[in-house]
């Protein structure tokens, strides 16, 4: 561990100046964390190893989709950057799951890749207090203090130059120790040809850091003008002109969408699957080259094959990648086979049989960190100034990573200011579901966000993401005024057309029961309130302009909103009688210097978790794998004894 | 936002007096809602205590206060369980620092489980182990000394009730428990990989498989519900009901079942002199059967009571046992209608022998009687022929019993499961959530469909100490096929 004062006394190095928070990394959450920091008023300095790659979307050419919709709208809330950019770049838009009710309900759209890169970096490079370079950082640098705390004053770059700063985010993506592996090819590489990180994970260690090695892919690209489309299913996306950001126009231009494209669907074939198997032994997942441990919700093309041998098709989607390019993902056929079997994957596919392939499907594995070293800040535990975001932190995904950039940086500045951090629980936010899993649970494999990991997603919907998280936003800074005024006019909007529609009734005439009777409904025999009448499950809000003038049917969102508040309402009662049971526990906060090692009481697995853990509340604790309920109740016991009697 | 807690403060078995506990604040609330000041009315008197009487409440009572009075369903004074003395304590002087009352009622077991349920219903939660303790020293009630004692007390009584329900869960109906969880998770996950990914046209769910699904996890649960009865049995005795008209000679038959075991006779409830209990022991099974009073509509109020006691008691029996004269079989029939009413309860036939009937059993009317009852009543068990004054029948009757026991689970005898209240409320609370989920299927969407089905599963999980949560991404993982 060295030193920034150190290496400066070395002339082979030079003082690069000092900034109040580094950033390492411009993928997703970088961006977000050097933006919120920034923003917030500190001087930030972003690093990337190239700056083409800068928000570079080397995998999946969408932002959004189930539950990580959500998180972009929680982005939106806080006053993050991702969900203008995606509204500006969406090539095509789908509101998943219409149909299958509010909380499940989630915004996806395609992406132009580089237009979203262009924007994004443009966006950086504008912003005051931030600085955007082109560097590969290679070591942290800081000292031991009095009573064995690290502190961190800087880092180091490839070239020599010494950053001083006491704020580090680490937003590395998948690029730590990186290496590509495409059946007997092995090379050190990230993402999209670009360089490993190399040194930094060295350094890591050396503070002390644990870390993992995961694995994930991404299948091959085609060139769009090489494929049958004919013998494929299109699928278009929505006409309704929805946006991630809730007040798109409010402080920007509002610009048209640019010209959608469609997607395209097909099916692998059992020739496909014979390929795998006959080649089994040439892919470095079977054969055990492959170290990193896959994610199993997107498990490679040969992983299904061998998984489900009962199935004799899978399905494919082939998507656009931009305007400006014929360049076609082909979403379902992520492999680390050796590229001349890919190539003959696709001469069995129906309408890829003369793909001309642009790019070969690839297995990534990378160096990340054992999460349950953060804290619910997302500050390394026992670490002073250390953040971290991302991929690094074992997650996977755009969305998972901006959501994490973006509380990083919060904090960050907080940190510097003074303020209390910022946490969010898994009552509020997906964000906070996502950070509550790493750091009590930690992953053994790449962690997606899904909805059925959130235990209260009748409340965190995708429509509702500004009321929960906006006053927030705007609290600690990043929200700007006309953004905070848009969503005060929301809301006060949503709340009068709440209460106006508990109040206005609808009487038994022959028009109001005819028009039930229409709708499938029971007709009325006395007054009832327009709220009662939504309630049932056959209306919808829009159907009641029919019966009542002042229905809104000018701001879907807002019509989407009432809709849910109203239809929901005995549902989300229940649900926030289960919260305030949460809210218990969670707000009974366990002192950092607990010493569990000593509890009389708690079994030994109960010990060491929690001394590795150290949650930060009774609630936290009780989310831990190997702490029982009877270590909880001993735990309680503790507490008050250490209140009433000062126990220590 | 401290919930109330209740569990009875002595041992479990048949005692002369059995103590509950209800602690935390608004105990003394929860408590003027079940109980009444005064003597329990008697047969025959209006259920209107004196004024004075009603004035009374218990939260006004002071510290360690006792009252005498007796226990009611939860805002009906009139539906009447059993007398008893109440003592208040005032916090921080009780066992718990809390707000605590005492009800100390006689001891039998179809007593003291009424009076839990009373108290349950009226929005009390059963205690955890050791769960007064904890209040106890939370609440600053014990010295250091007794707090690092409490702590591996704690410890201990949870990891031997863990232990114990672990090894419960290792019998057959622990496999069962698992085969419904598998169930469940395999609906939940087919819904929530459709919600995960819904562009994949193959995991797209019908609305069949769903009723199916829920179906079957309906059934399941009640299947192992049935076989948690025996467990519940077994702490409780088999309850069983005489009903008949007056002078058709239950009476005898008590005796005759009483006088070849060693029976306890005693006055139900200690307050009533028309219901009987006699708790014989059949082969291991424990059994309570009840004589009552002679089921008569009434105009009579002073008759009305005691029989609104008796139909009280019939409903939750476990086993009626009809009793009728075989003088006239071809009344048969309408006399079982009669005497069932409305009741749905399993019931044994028993028809009294004379001498004249002496073959009976042999003749092809006997027969007919017998089938036409088992195809008008599905709650038909088992029909005998007795006298009690022979000693004919007796034997029959007692394997009849115990068949009856035998057959409660569906496979064998071994299936005892669940015998903490907790526990067994866990499962109650499970089938209800599952029916009203199948009964609204067509109106729920899936996110509140899925939500149901998950609260479901924790409930489950709360038995078996599963973390729904992670269970159902490993599952959605194992059985789909989905990604990039």
């Amino acid at each position: 561990m060295r030193q920034a004062a150190e290496l400066l006394q070395d002339k082979k190095y030079y003082d690069a100046g000092h900034y109040d928070i580094a950033v390492v990394g411009a993928g997703h959450a970088g961006c977000e964390a050097a933006l919120a920091g920034a923003r917030l008023g500190c001087t930030v300095v972003l690093f990337t190893m190239s700056l083409d790659a800068v928000a570079n979307l080397p995998c999946n050419p969408n932002i959004g989709g189930s539950a990580k919709g959500q998180l972009v709208r929680e982005i939106a809330a806080l006053g993050g950057e991702m969900p203008r950019i995606a509204d500006k770049c969406g090539i095509q838009f789908r509101m998943l799951n219409r149909s299958k009710g509010p909380a499940v309900r989630a915004p996806r759209a395609q992406m132009d890749r580089r237009r979203y890169q262009i924007e994004m970096k443009h966006v950086l490079e504008k912003t005051p207090g931030l600085s955007l370079k082109q560097a590969e950082i290679v070591e942290l640098l800081g000292y031991r203090a009095e009573g064995g705390r690290i502190v961190l004053d800087g880092v180091l770059s490839r070239t020599n130059a010494v950053y001083r700063t006491k704020r580090v985010i680490l937003t590395t993506g998948t690029y730590l120790d990186s290496r590509i592996i495409i059946g007997e090819t092995i090379y050190e590489g990230g993402p999209d040809n670009q360089f490993a990180a190399k040194g930094l994970a060295d350094s890591m260690r050396d503070f002390g850091l644990p870390l993992q090695r995961f694995k994930t892919g991404t299948p091959v690209r085609v060139n769009g003008t090489s494929l049958d489309l004919s013998q494929m299913e299109v699928q278009e996306g929505d006409d309704e002109a929805w946006t991630f950001s809730y007040h798109y126009g409010a402080d920007q231009a509002k610009e048209p969408r640019i010209e959608q494209m469609p997607c395209y669907i097909t099916w692998t074939a059992e020739e496909t699957h014979a390929l795998v198997r006959v080649n089994l032994e040439r892919s470095p997942l079977f054969s055990g080259v492959i170290e990193g441990v896959g994610p199993r919700y997107c498990p490679s093309f040969e992983d299904k094959v061998v998984k489900f041998p009962e199935r004799s098709r899978h399905q494919l989607f082939i998507e656009p990648t931009g305007r400006d390019t014929e360049e076609m993902y082909v979403q379902g056929l992520s492999s680390s086979m050796p590229e001349e079997i890919q190539l003959q994957f696709l001469k069995t596919i129906p309408g890829l049989q003369n793909a001309k392939v642009q790019r070969t499907g690839y297995a990534i594995e990378y160096e990340c960190l054992d999460p349950r070293c953060l804290q619910a800040d997302l500050r390394v535990k026992e670490l002073d100034g250390l953040f971290a975001a991302g991929q690094i932190n074992g997650t996977s995904g755009y969305e998972e990573a901006a959501g994490q950039g973006i509380l990083a940086g919060i904090n960050a500045a907080r940190s510097l200011h003074g303020q209390e951090h910022l946490i969010l629980d898994r009552t509020q936010a997906y964000i906070g579901v996502l950070i509550d899993d790493l750091i009590t649970e930690g992953t053994s494999e790449p962690y997606r966000m899904m909805s059925s990991r959130a235990e209260y997603r009748l409340l965190l919907r995708q429509d509702n993401a500004d009321l929960r998280l906006s006053e927030i936003g705007h609290y600690v800074g990043l929200l700007s005024e006309v953004q905070y005024q848009a969503f005060t006019d929301r809301k006060s909007k949503l709340e009068a057309e709440i209460k106006r529609l508990k109040s206005a009734k609808l009487t038994p005439s022959p028009e109001a029961n005819a028009f039930l009777l229409a709708k499938g409904s029971a007709a009325i025999s006395n007054s009832t309130s327009l709220a009662e009448i939504l309630k049932r499950p056959e209306i919808e809000y829009l159907d009641l302009r029919e019966m009542d003038d002042a229905i809104e049917t000018n701001d879907p969102m807002l019509a989407e909103s009432v809709q849910n508040e109203i239809k929901y309402e005995g549902y989300i009662r229940m649900e926030e009688r289960r919260i305030e049971k949460f809210r218990q526990m969670e707000n009974r906060v366990l002192p950092e210097t607990i010493a569990y090692k000593h509890i009389s009481g708690l079994r030994l697995e109960a010990r060491q978790k929690l001394d590795l853990i150290r949650p930060i509340s009774v609630g936290q604790a009780s989310r831990i794998s190997g702490v029982s309920p009877a270590d909880i109740a001993v735990l309680l016991v503790y507490l008050e004894g250490n209140k009433n009697h000062d126990i220590t | 936002m401290r919930e109330i807690i209740t569990a009875f403060a002595t041992p479990p078995g048949s005692s002369g007096l059995a103590v509950l506990r209800i602690a935390g604040p608004g105990a003394a609330a929860l408590a003027d809602r079940i109980f009444s000041f005064g003597k329990l009315p008697a047969v025959g008197e209006q259920a209107t205590p004196a004024r004075a009487q009603t004035r009374r409440k218990v939260a006004r009572l002071s510290g360690y206060q006792a009252a005498f009075g007796y226990v009611h369903e939860a805002d009906n004074p009139v539906a009447s369980l059993d007398q008893c003395v109440l003592t208040r304590f005032r916090a921080p002087w009780s066992y718990t620092g809390e707000e605590q009352v005492e009800i100390s009622i006689h001891g039998g077991p179809a007593l003291r489980r009424a009076l839990l349920e009373i108290v349950i219903s009226a929005g009390a939660r059963p205690a955890e182990a050791g769960e007064f303790s904890k209040w106890a020293f939370l609440n600053g009630k014990m010295d250091l000394a007794q707090a690092e004692a409490v702590m591996d007390l704690i410890q201990a009584d949870t990891e031997r009730q863990h232990t114990a329900a672990m090894r419960q869960l290792q019998g057959t109906a622990g496999l069962r428990l698992a085969e419904v969880q598998n169930e469940i998770y395999a609906l939940l996950s087919a819904l929530e990989v459709d919600i995960e990914y819904p562009e994949y046209e193959d995991f797209h769910l019908q609305q069949r498989a769903c009723e199916e699904g829920l179906e079957r996890i309906c059934r399941s649960l009640r299947h192992i519900a049935a076989g948690n009865r025996q467990g519940r049995i077994l702490r409780d005795n088999l309850q069983v009901v005489l009903v008949g008209e007056p002078n058709v000679g239950k009476s005898s038959l008590l005796n005759a079942l009483a006088g070849e075991e060693r029976a306890i006779v005693t006055e139900f409830a200690g307050t009533t002199r028309d219901i009987i209990e006699l708790r014989i022991d059949l082969a291991g099974i424990p059994v309570s059967i009840y004589d009552t009073a002679g089921i008569r509509e009434s105009q009579d109020p002073v008759e009305r009571l005691g029989v609104d006691r008796t139909v009280k008691l019939r409903e939750t029996a476990d086993l009626l046992m009809l009793v009728v004269s075989a003088a006239n079989l071809v009344e048969i029939p309408d006399q079982v209608a009669n005497l069932l009413g409305s009741s749905a309860n399993d019931f044994l036939l028993l028809c009294i022998k004379i001498d004249l009937t002496e073959n009976l059993d042999k003749t092809a009317e006997w027969q007919q009687i017998q089938e036409s009852i088992k195809s008008k009543f599905p709650a038909f068990v088992a029909a005998i022929l007795v006298s009690a004054t022979q000693g004919w029948g007796i034997d029959e009757l007692k394997t009849k019993i115990n068949d009856y026991y035998e057959g409660l689970s569906g496979s064998g005898s071994a299936d005892v499961v669940l015998t903490s209240v907790r526990q067994q409320r866990l499962l109650e609370e499970a089938l209800e959530l599952f029916s009203a989920l199948q009964d609204d299927l067509a109106s729920l969407p899936t996110d509140i469909l899925t939500s149901g089905i998950r609260q479901g599963a924790e409930l489950l999980g709360e038995i078996t100490g599963e973390d729904v949560s992670e269970q159902m991404v490993e599952e959605i993982f194992a059985r789909f096929c989905i990604g990039k």
